[in-house]
């Protein structure tokens, strides 16, 4: 072939040669010969990339590019590469023994799109790819020739090209330049030239093995060209398997198409199938979500086998697949809305041509009904109309699936009852039926014409059709109503679920630990404390265990308060429980860290280093003075400032009572050394601190071990205990001598609002002798209390800020510490009792003290108490049964206190006090809230009725006398408007007179 | 009853809590157990452990803007928060407009309040009542 003539042959050729697959082993010394016009320039990389997989991989990749290319072509479609897989060795043997192509046989076996995986490429590579890998191997480096001499022997026939070869080496060497192999006509892939190669290559062949000895040059190059030979057969081979890989996947893809295509007819033919509008409706929105799960059945057996998410590279992460595939359904969504819409349109113009026949056809038979035609040829004419009109309704129908159509709602009713219009399975069939219809109709019309010709014009005239159109009309607009609205949410749902799944477990886990670890205090229980306190109020008003603590501890130190428990069943307990389980998870582990590194001994290394500051010097201002308040040490420059202020006169004096008072012990005597009552500020010191004790106490409480469980943990924890409780009891002052001062140290305390608040708290955790001297104190100095001295102040009903004050003391004392003492008084023997009678009666003005709530409440707690032994004693009980000298002693102190009260009985009252003091006349502002103040002094002369003689009961009747009548006859004679007011007088007069046996109602007016 | 010791409960700990994280102003250099009568009793060593003795007492807190409350505190934290009950608050208002000879009329405004949340940024002084 002709120099000029080559570059079309070449592609020609190329394509040819490509396609043809097996057939290339054939061209062996032409491959040869291809590769020898590539040797000069390969030569230096040829021997540096043997072997190279990296190299191997990046040429390959150029070279699959451009197969890729090459692949594009026509020949892609076929798929038969197993038949040629399996003639090709065979070819190959032949064409190795022909040794030579002619062309005519290529252009033969050309159809043959791929090529062979294994067979002859392995042996000898294609030219092809040599031929597209040309401009890589060519000319890029001129040096490269230089060669170099590698142990590869080679004895192959390759080396026959090197004397043909050898006279373009020093010329492109020379010129430097690099010159394009396709100027060689040598390079090009004529087979002419290649037989002609081929036949120098022999004779050369002839020469070098059996005359001449070679020179080192020409082995060197000899060797060379068989490396790049083998080389270039490996990257063949590899850019096979890729360009093989391809198209299968392309091949794969295809069949997956194929597949949907099928079945996306499959479906349409299903579809096609049901007849009745309704089904039509339901199926298809069966069918469009049975497709969807369909595809995500599909997609699912894909994505199960991928690998976890960790293992996977970030592109085909799980998520990203996830994400493909909610775009791939959103896409199908689309797609369907489309057709959808498309299927509208043919409705619609199904619709209207189907009217525009009904109507050409009402014609044509009121035409034929006038002119009274022959019937025969008119009803075939007719019904040939009709005929087409149904076998175009028909096919319209079936071309756009399934639409409701008016045409066969119509045929429907005609016919109905007389053709089974069940499910009909095929297109056929129904075609058939439509057939045998229109027979059936062929006949009704027969019939009918003749006789009833209105009738027909009735049934199969307008009326129907316009009627049926007009539901088929609304039906189609509700359908697509409910399509629409059905598309929402199923786009909505799609919209909602694209991310579902993007977190793994472990993430959720991980997130979960990072929000649990911020809630993990050291003190659950204070950190927490507001909610824990009314969670525990709550429960106790709801009745639960009060045990029940929502606090999840971690051994030592640490934990999680939990919120109150939910009420009622819903799905937060499980989620609670989960969490819980999650945190005692995480929270086991990281103890079992905690041991391991125990076990390692890491800390011992922690701040080997130095340390790091814990603290933002940020947030604390560098500190200039250090002055250590807390020490008594000073340092001497500032002793002075110091001294001057601490030793000021009042700590002086402090000083040298201090002295004293150690004098006085030193010198034995009992002589009592009187202070200064606290004042304010000392009780409110005194207070803090007990109530530091107090709330240490109480987490102590909490903390508090089982005995059973840890007997040394549990003692320690009980010395702890002890202490605190003996401090408190130290900070009470309750030991203080009673002369100490006045008031005493003790009621000091009980005179701010917290300190009557903190008794209940306080008295708990003492023990109850401890308790009875407490107990003791307070009736002994009880007339020194704020709430008794400052009594006088509630009877007026002026309101004032004072008299606001001292309600609210009373309240408080009331409350807090006669329901402290209240314990033991109840529980106490006659004897106790009766000696803090006398101790009150003694040490106290006791007019005064019963004068006052506190005081009456004291007095009543000791009255019913004595009331009770008695009932005890009677009832035979055999608890400590009082001595008769102690019941007497009782007797005794009962009747002086009764002597002491007796003139002043009407006083007790604070209703009488403030009538006194309001001579004024000012009416109270709330007259029942009298009888509500005075409802304490009627229960205390109950009490004190029960305990009297006869002659003592006469004596309070004549002093109650008054007072008695006045509340009943208020109440009958109809003073009193108010009902609540009546019955509060009618009840307190009750109490009383109930004690002596008496009733109001016996009251004779 | 259950509420106001329930109440009483909380507010000790809202002191216990305060005290916890208040800055302490013995870097300051200031020694405020000079102040006290009895070094050794008492436990002051910042000022709101003075504040603190003041709980659930009755409290004069003067308040910027002319406002002064009285009310019994029940909590504090480390920015002077204050939560008082039984509040009255004072407010002075100055009229110079209204007045005829430039002087300037100072009318007060009171009102009472159950529970008050005092926002700490606005304390100038918290004191206890003054005692006869």
């Amino acid at each position: 072939m002709s120099f000029f003539g080559l570059p079309q042959n070449d592609l020609e050729e190329e394509r040819r040669k490509y396609l043809e697959g097996g057939a290339k082993e054939g061209d062996d010394d032409l491959q040869v010969f291809t590769w020898g016009e590539d040797n000069y320039d390969g030569l230096g990389d040829a021997l540096q990339e043997g072997n190279d997989e990296l190299n191997d991989e990046t040429f390959g990749g150029i070279g699959q590019v451009g197969k890729d290319f090459d692949f594009s072509q026509p020949a892609l479609p076929d798929f038969d590469k197993p038949a040629r897989n399996a003639q090709d060795p065979g070819k190959d043997q032949v064409a190795a023994a022909r040794q030579q192509q002619p062309q005519s046989q290529q252009k033969l076996q050309s159809p043959s799109p791929h090529q062979p995986l294994s067979a002859g490429s392995a042996g000898t590579s294609t030219r092809n790819a040599g031929q597209s890998l040309e401009s890589i191997w060519d000319d890029k480096s001129p040096f490269a020739v230089l060669g170099r001499v590698n142990g590869a022997s080679s004895t192959r026939p390759h080396e026959q090209q090197q004397p043909l070869l050898l006279p373009h080496h020093p010329q492109r060497q020379v010129l430097g330049v690099p010159t394009p192999p396709p100027s060689q006509p040598v390079s090009k892939f004529s087979p002419f030239l290649a037989h002609e190669s081929h036949l120098l290559h022999q004779q050369h062949a002839l020469q070098g093995h059996g005359a001449r000895p070679r020179t080192l040059q020409e082995i060197e190059e000899e060797m060379l060209m068989a490396l790049q030979a083998k080389q270039r057969e490996e990257e063949e081979q590899q850019l096979q398997m890729e360009r093989l890989q391809v198209l299968r996947h392309q091949q794969e893809l295809r069949h997956r198409q194929e597949l949907q295509r099928q079945e996306e007819e499959r479906r349409l033919l299903e579809m096609r199938q049901l007849q009745q509008k309704e089904i039509q409706e339901r199926l298809y929105e069966q069918q469009q979500y049975q497709r969807l799960l369909q595809y995500q059945q599909q997609q699912q057996p894909q994505q199960q086998r991928t690998p976890p998410p960790r293992m996977l590279p970030v592109s085909q992460s799980p998520r990203f697949l996830e994400h493909q595939r909610q775009q791939a359904a959103i896409l199908l969504q689309q797609e369907r809305q489309q057709q959808l819409l498309l299927q509208e349109r043919d409705r619609q113009q199904q619709l209207l041509q189907e009217r525009r026949q009904r109507q050409i056809q009402e014609l044509l038979e009121q035409q034929e009904m006038e002119r009274r035609m022959a019937q025969a040829s008119l009803e075939d004419k007719h019904h040939w109309q009709q005929n087409e009109i149904r076998g175009f309704a028909s096919e319209h129908q079936h071309r756009s699936f399934n639409t409701p159509s008016p045409a066969r709602h119509l045929q429907q009713q005609l016919h109905q009852g007389r053709i089974s219009q069940g499910a009909i399975p095929h297109e056929n069939i129904s075609l058939n039926q439509q057939q045998s219809l229109q027979l059936q109709q062929r006949l009704l019309a027969d019939m009918t014409q003749n006789e009833f010709s209105r009738d027909l014009h009735g049934r199969n005239g307008q009326p129907i059709p316009q009627d049926l159109s007009a539901e088929a009309m609304r039906k189609i607009v509700e359908a697509e109503h409910q399509e629409e609205r059905r598309r929402r949410k199923a786009h909505k749902i799609a919209h909602m679920a694209r991310y579902n799944d993007l977190m793994t477990q472990s993430d959720k886990d991980f997130i979960t630990r990072i929000q649990v670890s911020q809630l993990v205090t050291q003190d659950p229980y204070a950190d927490d404390f507001y909610a824990q306190v009314y969670g525990a109020i709550l429960r106790s008003r709801m009745g639960l265990q009060a045990h029940d603590e929502r606090v999840i501890k971690f051994g030592s130190g640490g934990g999680i308060g939990l919120g109150l428990a939910q009420k009622g069943p819903n799905r937060r307990p499980s989620a609670m429980q989960r969490m819980e389980q999650q945190v005692e998870r995480i929270v086991n582990n990281a103890r079992k860290r905690e041991e391991e590194k125990g076990l390692h001994s890491i800390q011992s290394l922690q701040g080997a280093l130095g340390k790091t500051s814990g603290r933002s010097y940020k947030a604390a201002p560098r500190q200039l003075l250090q002055v250590e308040s807390a020490s008594p040490t000073l340092s001497p420059a500032h002793a002075h400032i110091n001294k001057a202020s601490v030793y000021n006169e009042g700590a002086a004096k402090e000083a040298a009572k201090l002295g004293l008072e150690a004098l006085g012990d030193a010198h034995q005597t009992a002589e009592i050394v009187r202070r200064d009552p606290l004042t304010h500020r000392e009780t409110l010191v005194i207070l803090e601190k007990l109530y530091d004790f107090v709330l240490q106490v109480e987490q102590l409480r909490r903390d508090q071990p089982h005995a059973d469980e840890d007997p040394e943990d549990f003692q320690h924890w009980q010395a702890e205990y002890d202490q605190t409780v003996d401090r408190i009891w130290e900070n009470v002052n309750v030991l203080t001598p009673l002369e100490t001062s006045t008031p005493h140290p003790f009621i000091s305390l009980l005179f701010p609002t917290k300190g009557k608040k903190l008794l209940p708290r306080l008295t708990r955790h003492l023990s109850s002798d401890k308790m009875l001297t407490l107990l003791t104190l307070l009736v002994a100095c009880f007339d020194q209390l704020d709430v008794v001295t400052l009594a006088p102040i509630l009877d007026s009903l002026v309101e004032t800020p004072e008299r606001a004050e001292v309600e609210r003391q009373t309240q408080a004392f009331l409350g807090s510490v006669m329901q402290s003492i209240l314990p033991v008084v109840s529980v106490a023997e006659l004897r106790l009792v009766t000696g803090l009678l006398s101790l009150l009666l003694h040490r106290t003005n006791i007019v005064a003290v019963a004068q006052t709530r506190p005081g009456l409440a004291l007095l009543t707690l000791f009255l019913s108490r004595v009331e009770v032994i008695k009932q005890t004693v009677a009832s035979g009980a055999e608890s400590a049964v009082p001595t008769p000298e102690e019941s007497q002693a009782w007797q005794m102190m009962f009747d002086h206190l009764f002597q002491l009260l007796a003139p002043h009985l009407l006083l007790l009252f604070p209703s009488t006090r403030i009538a006194h003091t309001n001579i004024t006349g000012q009416p109270p502002a709330a007259p029942s809230s009298i009888d509500i103040v005075d409802q304490p002094v009627w229960q205390f002369l109950a009490a004190l009725a029960l305990h009297a003689v006869t002659e003592q009961h006469q004596i309070l009747v004549t002093a109650l006398r008054e007072k008695v009548l006045d509340n009943v006859l208020s109440v009958n004679k109809g003073w009193v408007l108010d009902e609540e007011e009546r019955q509060t007088k009618l009840a307190n007069v009750n109490l009383f007179l109930h004690a002596l046996g008496l009733d109001s109602s016996q009251i004779a007016l | 009853m259950d509420f106001q010791r329930s109440f009483n409960v909380t507010s000790r700990a809202a002191g216990r809590s305060a005290t916890r994280i208040a800055i302490s102003f013995r870097e300051v250099g200031f020694n405020l157990d000079a102040l006290a009568m009895d070094p050794s009793a008492s436990g002051i060593q910042e000022p709101f452990d003075l504040i603190r003795l003041s709980l659930s007492e009755r409290v004069f807190v003067k308040l910027r803007g002319d406002r002064e409350v009285t009310g019994i505190l029940h909590a504090y934290d480390g920015h002077m928060n204050l939560i008082l009950s039984d509040a009255e608050e004072t407010i002075m208002i100055v009229d110079t407009e209204s007045a005829p000879n430039g002087q300037s009329v100072v009318n007060v405004a009171k009102r009472k309040m159950d529970m008050l949340f005092v926002r700490g940024d606005g304390v100038i002084l918290v004191s206890p009542p003054a005692r006869t």
